[in-house]
């Protein structure tokens, strides 16, 4: 499913996706197009492509414990000189920024690789905020676009 | 994605990866990679000049080799990471643990 607004130097785009990995595919292609539609820089579309990809795989993996189909939406929203990136899903309750950030060890072989998804997001996005409204969990992610 | 061995030597085996490594890209690669971890037992040096995109998939991808390996006092080093990917990798916090070299020479120099 998918709507836009396009209005000079703003632009928005809505997509959804049931909460499986085709459709996380189909998802992020539909996001990559729409960026690069808009000429944005490389790296802005590699962070946005990274963000997207980590919290979706999270909310396949852990949001649901049914097996059920849940539908998972997200809103690219481009305006001046940021990409604003909105994720919403009725999975359960969670919080990346109240994950605790990965023990740093001065050895490889004490360390693990726990958190690593939502730490790569916290240090890619520029501004994030959660909220949980009404069941949903509702995940904002904000990008500069220098190049 | 794609993985391809370049070399084979006593002391080390020189792998390089191109394409995506995504959620897509590791479940092309991913088993091969660490067979060839598995079986090798030696240092490794991973060209990754060629792969475009790294995620976490990825990366864990490579920091399970580097464990496994350190187990045995080997290594795995990343050779010529993109500026992107190179940053994923120090903003991952594992490049304290997966040295990132510039060409296979200075890598063999770590080993």
């Amino acid at each position: 499913m998918i709507g836009g607004k396009d209005s000079g130097m703003s632009a928005v785009l809505h997509l959804s996706m049931e909460n499986n990995p085709p459709e996380l595919v189909r998802l992020l292609q539909k996001a990559n197009g729409f960026m690069e539609s808009r000429s944005l820089p490389a790296a802005a579309v590699y962070k946005a492509n990274l963000v997207l990809e980590e919290i979706l795989t999270n909310i396949l993996k852990y949001a649901f414990t049914d097996s059920d189909a849940h539908r998972v939406d997200v809103q690219l929203a481009l305006r001046d000189r940021e990409l604003t990136i909105q994720i919403m899903d009725d999975g359960l309750e969670f919080d990346p920024l109240a994950i605790p950030g990965p023990e740093m060890k001065n050895s490889i072989l004490e360390a693990t690789e726990g958190g690593l998804g939502v730490h790569l997001v916290r240090q890619t996005a520029d501004a994030i905020t959660y909220r949980r409204d009404a069941s949903r969990n509702i995940l904002t992610m904000t990008l500069g676009l220098q190049s | 994605m794609e993985l391809k061995i370049l070399k084979t030597d006593p002391n080390f085996t020189h792998v390089a990866l191109s394409g995506k490594l995504d959620v897509e890209g590791e479940s092309q690669i991913g088993d091969e990679f660490r067979r060839l971890v598995e079986s090798h037992r030696c240092n490794f040096l991973v060209d990754m000049s060629q792969v475009s995109y790294l995620a976490s998939l990825g990366i864990r991808l490579l920091f399970a080799g580097a464990k496994s390996l350190a187990a045995e006092g080997k290594k795995l080093v990343v050779i010529d990471p993109q500026q992107m990917v190179e940053e994923t990798l120090l903003n991952s916090g594992t490049a304290k643990f997966i040295p990132i070299t510039r060409d296979a020479s200075e890598a063999a120099a770590l080993l």
